[in-house]
């Protein structure tokens, strides 16, 4: 058995951050966006996707100053070894309470809408299977996993299209109802359902060709934001403007009127699914949470610590049964500190590199 | 497996250290000594034949031994002891003892000559000669050529492998006359002195891809190699996994169109099986009848097998799942007819969905195990009377004789009998999934499936090529097949080193 | 690696032995399935809940069972019918929610509904039916020349839906009409005289109080002034400008299926009221015509459905204007469009709905005149 170093093609590296972006976050996008700014709040998650994108090239900039290494390799070579080993602890634990947080939600939501007798500490046990077997291997696997998981589940956007027969297209107008102030304030929650691409910070140095990178991160970009769009515009014309911050999964709602001949409540079979989905988000996550904490503790393989990690989520569900809100509140804080991470400092390392090359460069 | 392979390593080491012990014994130049020798060798083996003579050439005694039964008689009587005993040809001064056989080699020690006598050789001993004849007389008893009873096809050659290596190799060789084509032999098992020849075609087959089948087969320590089976399941990459990663195949003509694909062929000596690999999931879904009938054809029953390999794994689990604990999805019409049929039936659905589909396994091992023509009649009884039967009686459901049926035939449809089988397997856990956590549960165990095929290798290359990883170029040979002349490029999950075929486009080009 | 197998090998069947300690689910043959949901009044103003559900069991006599009892709320019902009811009740499979119209004579009776909402199993496929009476006697009644009650009705409402008689109005419809501020909310009423029959649409104010009923025909017209067609519309009417048809045939009627139909709304504000001008454009095919072919060519024929189909819809939106009640959704066209004054009158647009102009005109074309002259 030959060790080669795992890499990945452009295509598993878009859709690793593509998956990682989607999740949990779309079945209550277009409720969050029109609480903030009615039917104009798909307006917001375009302006969030710019910001994304924007701060998505900037990771790529600071990449390429060390292409051989993460972000961690290069935390080490640019600031010391002590920088290094803080910046390793804060990432996994972003990630690790992120999966965790995510992982969570899912089986609470696989409570709430399908098992409803079913413990919630059961089915967190029921998902590790699959998540051990597929995590415990390389970057490759997953990438191949993200890859194979976005085609076959890319179809279930025809069950967003089909209710747009009974869609009212007059409520999106007007636009700019209120002005651009709403619209601005739902770029902050819109914003989150972005977050996600920072995992690039860890893909960079397995790409096989690097100069596609900053391309495939737009186009991982833009390939969320098209679905977005598709789910919001969707749920909007569906909904009431006025009924439709009532519900609180919109986009699942919107599915409870499928039918056809042979099947009948479609929500059932998509949210089976829709596991799928939210598996390559916390998949790519948990792997990001071991790798960090295993080039932490120095060691090659990071199974022992992908055992502990699911152990430790079982224990949690176990000791702490979860709540939505709690989840929610949890979700809300990690997503502030991604915030952070994913914008804020990929800004200042690159302003920090920028800074440090026109030195060197006037130096000599 | 590290303790495994240290294990393989020092039997390997003893074993060579004691064939050096034996080769220390060589022949004797005096023929009473061989001849006890050889008869304390082969105490208790009635089929020896030692034939004594008077070389007529040059008067010396001699001595005729072979092994009756796997040994040509006629060729011995008329091409070995004729000239010896009767031919006096003094044109040459020489002894050199003419006998009428191609080949003729000498050997001067034991192990050569037990090996050449069980090979079905004749040996001759010399008064004063320390050395051996070996004269190449070979037969052992073999069945002609015939159509493979297990893969029928309705276009392709019919004709099928025989236990006959030589003939194998000759039979590939029918179907690719090119001087690319190569013929590696080995020895394998220590009894069994197995050989296996691996063909390819040299320019174009990748060089580490081959090496690392023929280190796997070096590694190996066996008694003896019964047939291909055993000797895939020792070289394939994941034996823990359900899914067959080596293709085996009877037909020459299919084996042949692998080698031209860019796939080594592992014939193995006295198994009408050959091993092709390295195989990718979707080369167990394709037949020779893809290519032999017209391309939409072909294309429709691709897709058929694909959709029957899903029903296969997963009607049951979803029937036992919706039954459980989905019934909303089912519309009201049809639940009304679920409902009804349901309702005498005492057992839970995934009990009666075991039973069922136990009843269903036992009944196709039945079939297999007993003559054809009481087969049949196995089969009528099962699927006839026990079916009617088990739903009159209340035991089963209507609808779930259907579902059994269904999956029975779906499985059915999947060319290679491995993966049919594979498949068969796989649905019970999936049953078990459906009956704990209805469709999460099936969704679970999809998601470790699809876990297993992504890092699962063959030969070192990924098995799920080309869907993962995603090569969409390559689609136009897997779920459907484009005409003959779109298909320029070898798979790359061979690593082919020359990528392209000899390609031509279609006659009178567009405007046709 | 060979110890790690194991420790894989024992937490896999720690958790298979697990997992396997928790299958606490009911399957199919031990539920009673309700189909039909009835909530209703009695003449004390208590709630009464009702439900009817398949029997799958060939012994019995019958193969629906149905229950009427009172209850505080509809999910309070549930313990009831599970004290009566064979298997345990699910709500997963309601096909048609029938309410009764005392229900709809009080206002806010909505929350009532808030189960069906809040709990996943529910389907929002449900189709709400108004019965105009007791709710009892659709469901207890057993048609002897029919299928099953509740296939029944769910057949007869969706084929009314498909002939562009009946306003669809599932479990989500009618929530998105009670929230719109934009809109009032209508529903299908059915009636039990001799058979239960469907008899047109009634028609709700903000707060869900009954206000009106249109017949078949003129729910036509509503779904046309809501452009709102479906596979099929016909329409039946008297050209009353060639006089009164003589005998006991009126030989004046005409029939044609529309075979397109399309509505335009033009939304302005002018001096402190709203202005929608419909513009509705037919092209019809003549199925049915009693008078003889020389009374009128063509081009007059069509001037004639135009007027008539004039004066219909224009009645029917001046009705709706009196009763203040705005079914056509005309709010949504007037958030549309002008915004700014909308949001003025938003939470009482009954009231400038009521005071707007609206002039409808229709333009017809004739197709075809069938295949005899």
């Amino acid at each position: 058995m030959k060790m080669a170093k795992p890499t990945l093609t452009l295509p598993q590296y878009i859709f690793l951050i593509h998956g990682v972006q989607m999740g949990v976050g779309v079945l209550t996008l277009p409720r969050e966006t029109a609480e903030a700014a009615g039917t104009d709040g798909w307006i917001g998650i375009v302006l969030s996707w710019v910001l994304a994108t924007a701060a998505s090239l900037i990771i790529i900039q600071v990449m390429k100053n060390y292409p051989k290494g993460t972000i961690l390799d290069l935390l080490r070579h640019y600031f010391g070894k002590w920088i290094g080993i803080a910046g390793t602890i804060l990432f996994s634990l972003y990630f690790g309470i992120m999966a965790t947080v995510i992982f969570i939600r899912e089986a609470l939501f696989i409570q709430a809408w399908i098992l409803p007798r079913t413990e919630v500490y059961i089915l967190i046990a029921l998902l590790s299977i699959p998540s051990y077997l597929i995590v415990r291997k390389n970057i490759t696997i997953l990438g191949r996993y993200s890859v194979l998981v976005f085609f076959m589940t890319v179809w279930m956007m025809i069950f967003f299209i089909i209710p747009l027969k009974q869609a009212q297209w007059l409520h999106l107008l007007p636009l700019l109802k209120e002005g651009w102030q709403p619209i601005l304030d739902s770029v902050g929650t819109a914003l989150f359902s972005f977050g996600g691409f920072e995992i690039a910070f860890f893909l960079y140095p397995f790409l096989q060709k690097k100069e596609k990178a900053s391309m495939g991160i737009v186009i991982a970009n833009t390939l969320t934001l098209f679905i977005y769009l598709i789910i919001t515009i969707g749920a909007f014309v569906f909904f009431s403007p006025d009924e439709i911050t009532i519900y609180n999964e919109p986009s699942i709602v919107m599915l409870k009127i499928l039918e056809f001949r042979f099947i009948e409540r479609l929500e059932i079979v998509f949210f089976a699914f829709y596991l799928f989905v939210i598996s390559v988000t916390v998949l790519p996550l948990m792997y990001m949470t071991v790798y960090c904490t295993s080039q932490l503790a120095g060691e090659e393989n990071h199974r022992r610590h992908l055992i502990w990690l699911l152990i430790i989520a079982f224990v949690y569900v176990v000791l702490v049964p979860p709540t939505f809100d709690q989840n929610k509140l949890l979700q809300r804080l990690i997503e502030q500190a991604g915030m952070v991470l994913a914008f804020a400092f990929p800004l200042c390392i690159w302003a920090y590199l920028l800074i440090l090359r026109n030195i060197k460069r006037r130096g000599n | 497996m590290a303790f495994f392979r240290k294990y393989k390593k020092t039997s390997a080491s003893s074993a060579q250290q004691s064939q050096n012990r034996i080769k220390s014994y060589r022949l004797s130049s005096g023929l009473k000594e061989n001849l006890a020798k050889i008869q304390s060798t082969f105490c208790d083996t009635p089929d020896l034949v030692i034939r004594k003579l008077v070389i007529k050439q040059t008067g010396s005694q001699a001595a005729v031994i072979y092994l009756s039964g796997i040994t040509d008689s006629k060729a011995i009587f008329n091409n070995v002891l004729d000239p010896l005993l009767f031919k006096n040809d003094r044109e040459h001064d020489e002894a050199d003892f003419k006998v009428s056989l191609g080949h003729i080699r000498e050997a001067d020690s034991w192990p050569e000559i037990e090996d050449a006598l069980l090979n079905g050789e004749t040996v001759l001993f010399v008064e004063g000669l320390a050395e051996a004849y070996i004269y190449d007389t070979p037969k052992f008893p073999s069945r002609s050529i015939e159509d493979s009873p297990v893969e029928t096809y309705l276009a392709g050659a019919h004709v099928g492998f025989n236990e006959m290596a030589s003939v194998n190799v000759a039979l590939i060789r029918h179907q690719i006359h090119n001087r690319e084509l190569k013929i590696k032999e080995m020895t394998v098992g220590e009894r069994g002195k197995t050989k296996l020849s691996i063909l390819y075609l040299a320019d174009v087959v990748n060089p580490e891809v081959l090496k690392e089948l023929e280190n796997r087969i070096k590694q190996l320590n066996v008694d003896s190699i019964i047939n291909a089976g055993v000797l895939a399941e020792y070289i394939e990459d994941q034996p823990y996994s359900p899914l067959p990663q080596l293709l085996l195949t009877e037909r020459p003509d299919y084996a042949a169109a692998q080698i031209l694909q860019g796939r080594i062929v592992t014939v193995v000596d006295r198994s009408p099986t050959v091993i092709i690999g390295p195989a990718t999931f979707d080369v167990f879904f394709k037949s020779i009848d893809d290519y032999g009938s017209r391309w939409m054809v072909a294309s429709f029953i691709r897709l058929l097998r694909y959709f029957g390999f899903f029903i296969a794994i997963f009607l049951p689990a979803i029937y036992i799942a919706t039954i459980s604990f989905h019934f909303e999805v089912i519309p009201l019409k049809l639940l009304f007819s679920v409902g009804e049929s349901r309702e005498r039936i005492p057992f839970p659905p995934y009990i009666e969905a075991f039973i069922m589909e136990f009843t269903l396994e036992m009944l196709r091992e039945a079939g297999i195990r007993l003559p054809a023509k009481i087969g049949q009649t196995v089969g009528i009884v099962g699927g006839i009377v026990i079916g009617q039967a088990a739903v009159e009686a209340g035991i089963v459901s209507n609808i779930m004789v259907i579902v059994v049926a269904l999956t029975a035939i779906a499985s059915f449809i999947i060319p290679s009998y491995e993966m049919s089988s594979a498949i068969r397997l796989v649905r019970f856990p999936m049953m078990i999934l459906a009956s704990l956590f209805g469709f999460v549960g099936i969704v679970v165990g999809f998601m470790i499936l699809i876990g297993h095929f992504i890092s699962l290798e063959s030969l070192t290359m990924p098995y799920g090529s080309p869907a993962a990883p995603l090569r969409f170029k390559e689609w136009k040979d897997v779920f459907i097949r484009t005409p003959q002349w779109s298909l320029e490029q070898r798979p790359t999950a061979t690593k082919a080193i020359q990528k392209t075929k000899a390609h031509s486009r279609p006659p009178g080009g567009d405007d046709s | 690696m060979r110890q790690s197998r194991l420790v894989q090998a024992s937490l896999f069947v720690f958790l298979a032995a697990m997992l396997t300690g928790c299958g606490s689910h009911v399957p199919l043959e031990d539920l009673t399935i309700s189909l039909i949901l009835g909530v209703d009044l009695d003449e004390k103003n208590n709630l009464v809940i009702s439900e009817s559900s398949p029997v799958f069991n060939q012994d019995a006599k019958q193969n629906i069972e149905s229950y009427q009892l009172k209850a505080e709320t509809v999910r309070d019902s549930r313990k009831y019918f599970d004290a009566l009811a064979t298997g345990e009740v699910t709500a997963a499979k309601i096909q048609v929610l029938l309410i009764g119209k005392r229900v709809l004579e009080h206002e806010d009776w909505f929350p009532v509904l808030d189960t069906v909402y809040r709990n996943p199993t529910f389907s929002l496929n449900t189709r709400v039916v108004v019965v105009d009476g007791p709710v009892s006697d659709v469901m207890f009644y057993v048609p002897p020349d029919k299928p099953q009650m509740p296939l029944h009705l769910k057949e007869v409402i969706d084929k009314n839906i498909d002939r562009t008689r009946a306003v669809i109005s599932t479990l989500q419809v009618l929530h998105r009409q009670m929230y719109e501020s934009g809109m009032t909310p209508s529903l299908s009423v059915i009636k039990k005289e001799k058979d239960v029959e469907f008899t047109g649409v009634v028609l709700l104010d903000k707060k869900g109080k009954y206000v009106d009923t249109i017949d078949a025909q003129n729910s036509a017209f509503l779904l046309i002034l809501r452009d709102e067609k479906k596979q099929e519309l016909t329409l039946t009417i008297p050209m009353t400008s060639l006089g009164e048809g003589g005998g006991i045939f009126h030989k004046n009627q005409i029939s044609f299926d529309v075979s397109r139909v399309k509505t335009d709304v033009k939304t302005s504000y002018n001096k402190g009221k709203f202005d929608f001008k419909y513009q509705i454009a037919m092209t019809v095919n003549v199925a049915e015509r009693l008078f003889p072919a020389g009374r009128v060519n063509q081009k007059e024929l069509e001037k004639m459905i135009e007027k008539e189909l004039k004066n219909r819809l224009e009645d029917m939106v001046k009705k709706f204007q009196a009763n203040k009640i705005d079914p056509i959704g005309l709010g949504i066209h007037a958030r549309a469009y002008q915004y700014e004054q909308y949001k003025k009158v938003k939470p009482h647009w009954d009231e400038a709905f009521a005071e707007s102009n609206i002039d409808v005109s229709v333009d017809v074309r004739i197709k075809s005149m069938g295949a005899v002259n």
